[in-house]
C-alpha cells in the first residue's frame, strides 16, 4: 500500500513540476525580479572595501540582489532567463507539435495502407544515422554569416525571423521521419488486430481506421513520445547554442582582445536560453555564472520533462495502481486547477509584466564594460570607422571652406562637379560654416542603407547654439561622399 | 549479401547527398541580385564602352547604371570591374531577403565543381582577412587531433558503461544507485556537463596553485582529458541503459532459471549466459553511442577552444569558413563507419537464430 502511495505521490509531483515549468514559461516576465530594458541597466555598483569606495562594473557575480549574477550590460540573469523561457521552451514545443502533426498522420497512413513505407523507412535511416547537429550546423552557420547576425539584430528583424523559420523547418524535417517510422510500426502492429479487420470489412475508410480505431490505442505512446521529443529538441538547442546558433538575434558586445583584434559577441536581448549559453560559453573562466545560469535552466527543464516521462511510463504500465489516485479524483483535481487559475489571474491582474518591447530593443548598442561602440561585425567595424572618418574629413574641409580638398572625398556621379565650385547643398554648408557662425559638432549615428552605403548624421550648431542635424550619404567600396541633405536657414 | 551491401552503399550515398543538400541550404538565400551589378564610371568615361570590354555583360539600365552579368557571378564581376581603370566604383544590387531555388541550384553546382577539383572549402583568419586558405592544408592535423580524444573517449564510454552495467547486474544494490545516477546524468545537457567538468578543473587549479587539467587550447597545448571524458559520458550512459534493460529482460528468461536450478551462482550465470546473450543489444546501441560521441566532440571542442574537426568554425581566430559541409561530412562518415564496424562484429560474433540462414 505504501509503495502504491509513493508511486501516486511521484506521479503527482511529476505533474506539479511540469505545470510549474509551464507556468514559468508563460508567466516568466511577471516573475522577473528586475527589468531588462535600457533604463534598468546596472552600469556600476558602489562598494566600500577596507574603508575605500570602490566602483565595480558588470558582470556582477551572484548575490542577494542578483541571484544568478548579471551579464556585461548589467542585466539580471535570472530575469533574462525567466523572460527567455517562453522563447526557448515555446520554440521546442512548436517544433515537436509540428513534427507530430506531420508524423502521426503520415505514419498511421503508411501503416494502414502500406503506401510510402519504403520512403519513410529510407528517410528515417538517413536522418537518424547521423547526428542532427551535423545537418543543421553548416547551413545555420552559413545563414549567420549571410545575414550578418553577428553584427546584432532585433528579434523582430526579418532576417532574424527568417533564420528562426529555417531553423524550425530543419528541426521539424530532421525529426519527422523517425517519428513517422515509429508510428508506422505501431500502426502495422495494430492493423493485424481483429477489430481493425472488422472495421475494414464493414467499409471503414483508411482515415476512419487511423483516427477512430488506431489513435485511441496509440494515445499513451503518443503522449510519452511527445515528452521524449521535447527533451531531444532541448538537447539539440543546447548543442546549437554552443556553436553560436540561437534564436532572437541580440546586441553586440565588443570585447577587448589582446590578440588578433576586437572580439564581437552577440548578447540576447530577450533572454533566450541558447543566446545566453552561446555568450556564456566564452566566459567559463572569468564569469562562470553566466553559462551556469542558462545551463541550469536547460537542465531543470530537461530533468522535469524526463521525470514526467518516467512517471507517465509508470502510470501507463500500471494503470490499476493509479486508478482513483489523488489527481484523478474530482475534488482535489478541481482544487488544484482552481488554485493554478486563481494564481495566474492574480499575477496578471496585480503583477506587472517586465518583458521588454521587442521592437524597441537596440540591436547595435554595444558595450564592453563601459565602452560603447556601434560596430556590427569585424568587417563592418572597419568599414564604419572608414565611413565616419571620410565623413568627418569631408565636413572638416567644408568648415575650412576648402572645397578642392573636400572634392577628394566626393563621388562625382555626373562628372560635372569640379574642384572650384561646390555643388548643392555643400555650397550652402560652406557658407553656413564660413559666414553664418555654424559649428561642426561631429559625426553622429550611422544608418546602414544597404549596398555598402550609409547615411551619416552631421551634427552642427548655429550661432545661437541650437543643434541641427544634416545628412551625408557615404559609402561604396572605396568610401566616398555621394551627396547630402540639409539646408541651413540664415 | 550483395543485397545488403548495395543497401549499405545506397544508405551512405543518401546520407552524403542529404548532408550536401541540407548543409548548403543557406546558399539559396538571396540578398542581392545574382546577375546584376551597378557600375559607376569615372567622369568622362562611357559605361557602354566599359561594358563592351566584358564579353558576357550587357548594359540593361543606363539610367541606374545596371549591368547584366552571367547568373551567379555578380560578386566575381563586381570585383573584376572595380579594377577597371574607367570604373569609379561597383556595387551589388540588393533585393529583399528571399530563398531562390535557382541560386541554390547554381551554388550547388559550383560547390560540386570545387569538390571535383579537390577544394573542400577555405578559412579566412581575423588577423589577415584579405586572403583565405584551403582547409585541406590543415585537414590531416585537425582530423588527427580530433581522433586523439574521440576514439579513446568513445571506447572509454563503452567500457565504463559496460562495466557499470555488469556491476549493476552483479550487485543489485549498486545497480539501484547507478540507475539513479544514470537518470540524473541523462537529464544534463552535454554542454553543461563540460561546464561542470571545467569548473571542477578550475577549482582544482585554485587549490593546487597550478594547472592540473588543461581546460582550453593554448597554442599547441591541446586539452585531452576534458574532451575525452566529455565524449565518453553520453556513450557510456547509452550503453549502460541498453545493457541494463537487456539484462533485466534476460533475467526473466527460462534458461536463466534452468541455470540457477542446475546450481550456477549469480556470477556464473552472468558471465556464461547473460553477457553472451546481451552482446546483440550492445552492438545495436554502438552506432548511436558513436553518433552521440561525435555530437559531444563538437560541443567539447567549442567549449575547450580546440581547433579540431568539430570546433574549428567557432574559433575566434576565424572570420569566415566555407568548409563546414565538407568537415561535417567527414564527421558523418565516422558515424557511418560505426555501422560498418557493427555489421562486421555482428557477422563475426552474433549467432543468427533466424530460420533459413
Amino acid at each position: 500500500m505504501q509503495a502504491v502511495r509513493k508511486k501516486r505521490l511521484l506521479y503527482g509531483t511529476a505533474w506539479f513540476l511540469l505545470l510549474a515549468m509551464v507556468f514559468v514559461a508563460v508567466f516568466g516576465s511577471y516573475l522577473m525580479p528586475h527589468e531588462i530594458t535600457e533604463g534598468h541597466r546596472i552600469t556600476f555598483l558602489k562598494e566600500v572595501v577596507n574603508g575605500e569606495t570602490v566602483y565595480r562594473i558588470p558582470p556582477f557575480p551572484p548575490s542577494d540582489r542578483f541571484w544568478l549574477g548579471t551579464d556585461h550590460r548589467g542585466y539580471d540573469l535570472l530575469s533574462l532567463l525567466l523572460n527567455g523561457a517562453k522563447y526557448t521552451l515555446g520554440f521546442a514545443l512548436a517544433v515537436v507539435v509540428c513534427r507530430f502533426l506531420i508524423a502521426l498522420p503520415l505514419g498511421l497512413f503508411a501503416g494502414v495502407t502500406g503506401k510510402g513505407r519504403g520512403l519513410i523507412a529510407g528517410l528515417q535511416l538517413i536522418t537518424s544515422s547521423v547526428p542532427a547537429l551535423l545537418f543543421v550546423f553548416p547551413t545555420m552557420y552559413g545563414l549567420t554569416q549571410t545575414f550578418h547576425l553577428n553584427g546584432g539584430a532585433t528579434p523582430d528583424d526579418p532576417k532574424v525571423v527568417l533564420f528562426a523559420v529555417i531553423l524550425f523547418a530543419l528541426l521539424v524535417f530532421l525529426g519527422v521521419f523517425q517519428l513517422a517510422h515509429q508510428f508506422r510500426e505501431r500502426a502495422d502492429y495494430y492493423s493485424g488486430r481483429l477489430f481493425v479487420s472488422v472495421a475494414r470489412t464493414m467499409g471503414a475508410s483508411s482515415s476512419r481506421i487511423m483516427f477512430r480505431h488506431l489513435l485511441p490505442h496509440l494515445r499513451p505512446e503518443v503522449a510519452f513520445a511527445f515528452v521524449v521529443e521535447i527533451v531531444q529538441v532541448l538537447f539539440l538547442l543546447g548543442q546549437l547554442a554552443v556553436v553560436n546558433i540561437f534564436l532572437g538575434g541580440g546586441q553586440v558586445l565588443e570585447l577587448d582582445s589582446s590578440g588578433a583584434g576586437k572580439l564581437l559577441l552577440v548578447l540576447t536581448t530577450v533572454g533566450e536560453w541558447g543566446g545566453l549559453t552561446a555568450y556564456g560559453a566564452h566566459y567559463i573562466r572569468e564569469y562562470p555564472w553566466i553559462i551556469f545560469g542558462s545551463g541550469l535552466f536547460f537542465t531543470l527543464s530537461i530533468l522535469t520533462m524526463q521525470f514526467f516521462s518516467s512517471q507517465l511510463q509508470a502510470r501507463l504500465s500500471q494503470p490499476a495502481v493509479f486508478k482513483g489516485a489523488a489527481l484523478a479524483r474530482p475534488k482535489p483535481r478541481f482544487a488544484l486547477i482552481g488554485t493554478v487559475v486563481a494564481a495566474c489571474l492574480l499575477l496578471v491582474l496585480f503583477g506587472q509584466s517586465k518583458a521588454p518591447d521587442v521592437s524597441s530593443l537596440p540591436a547595435k548598442e554595444v558595450t564592453s564594460g563601459q565602452v560603447p561602440t556601434q560596430e556590427p561585425s569585424p568587417q563592418d567595424d572597419a568599414k564604419r570607422v572608414e565611413v565616419k572618418q571620410t565623413a568627418a574629413a569631408f565636413v572638416n574641409n567644408l568648415v575650412d571652406g576648402n572645397w578642392a580638398y573636400a572634392f577628394g572625398y566626393y563621388q562625382d556621379l555626373t562628372g560635372e562637379v569640379g574642384t572650384k565650385q561646390a555643388p548643392k547643398p555643400f555650397d550652402r554648408w560652406i557658407e553656413a560654416f564660413r559666414e553664418q557662425g555654424y559649428a561642426f559638432d561631429g559625426i553622429g549615428e550611422l544608418q546602414d542603407t544597404g549596398n555598402q552605403m550609409y547615411q551619416a548624421e552631421v551634427r552642427v550648431s548655429d550661432k545661437q547654439g541650437q543643434s541641427h542635424v544634416w545628412k551625408l550619404r557615404v559609402g561604396g567600396p572605396r568610401v566616398r561622399v555621394w551627396g547630402g541633405e540639409g539646408d541651413p536657414v540664415f | 549479401m550483395y543485397k545488403k551491401l548495395t543497401k549499405a552503399i545506397l544508405l551512405v550515398l543518401c546520407v552524403f547527398l542529404g548532408i550536401f543538400l541540407i548543409s548548403n541550404l543557406d546558399k539559396g538565400v538571396e540578398v542581392f541580385k545574382q546577375d546584376q551589378v551597378m557600375v559607376l564610371p569615372r567622369p568622362n568615361s562611357d559605361l557602354g564602352v566599359i561594358v563592351a570590354r566584358y564579353p558576357d555583360t550587357k548594359l540593361i539600365d543606363p539610367q541606374h547604371k545596371i549591368v547584366q552579368v552571367p547568373y551567379g557571378q555578380a560578386e566575381a564581376y563586381q570585383q573584376k570591374m572595380a579594377k577597371d581603370r574607367d570604373v569609379s566604383t561597383t556595387m551589388l544590387v540588393g533585393v529583399p531577403v528571399s530563398f531562390s531555388f535557382k541560386k541554390y541550384a547554381s551554388e550547388l553546382g559550383k560547390q560540386l565543381n570545387h569538390y571535383a577539383h579537390g577544394e573542400l572549402g577555405r578559412l579566412t583568419y581575423a588577423s589577415y582577412q584579405n586572403r583565405s586558405y584551403p582547409i585541406s592544408e590543415q585537414l590531416g592535423l585537425i582530423i588527427t587531433r580530433s581522433l586523439s580524444y574521440l576514439v579513446p573517449g568513445v571506447l572509454l564510454g563503452l567500457l565504463v558503461g559496460f562495466g557499470l552495467a555488469v556491476t549493476a547486474a552483479w550487485k543489485p544494490w549498486v545497480g539501484r544507485i547507478l540507475d539513479k545516477i544514470h537518470a540524473l546524468l541523462l537529464g544534463i545537457p552535454d554542454f553543461f556537463l563540460i561546464v561542470l567538468i571545467q569548473m571542477l578543473a578550475i577549482q582544482l587549479a585554485q587549490w593546487a596553485g597550478h594547472t592540473v587539467i588543461a581546460i582550453r587550447q593554448f597554442a599547441s597545448e591541446t586539452p585531452v582529458l576534458i574532451p575525452m571524458v566529455a565524449i565518453s559520458v553520453l556513450p557510456g550512459l547509452l550503453v549502460y541503459g541498453a545493457l541494463r534493460l537487456a539484462v533485466q529482460r534476460e533475467w526473466s528468461e527460462g534458461y536463466i532459471q534452468t541455470a540457477f536450478s542446475k546450481g550456477l551462482n549469480r556470477t556464473q550465470v552472468l558471465v556464461t549466459h547473460l553477457l553472451r546473450n546481451t552482446l546483440e543489444d550492445l552492438l545495436s546501441i554502438l552506432p548511436r553511442a558513436v553518433a552521440v560521441g561525435i555530437t559531444s566532440l563538437v560541443v567539447a571542442e567549442v567549449m575547450t577552444g580546440i581547433f579540431g574537426l568539430g570546433g574549428y568554425a567557432i574559433s575566434t581566430s576565424l572570420v569566415k569558413v566555407t568548409s563546414l559541409p565538407a568537415t561535417c561530412a567527414i564527421l558523418a562518415l565516422m558515424a557511418l563507419l560505426a555501422h560498418l564496424v557493427v555489421f562486421l562484429l555482428r557477422r563475426q560474433f552474433v549467432v543468427s537464430t533466424k530460420e533459413g540462414e
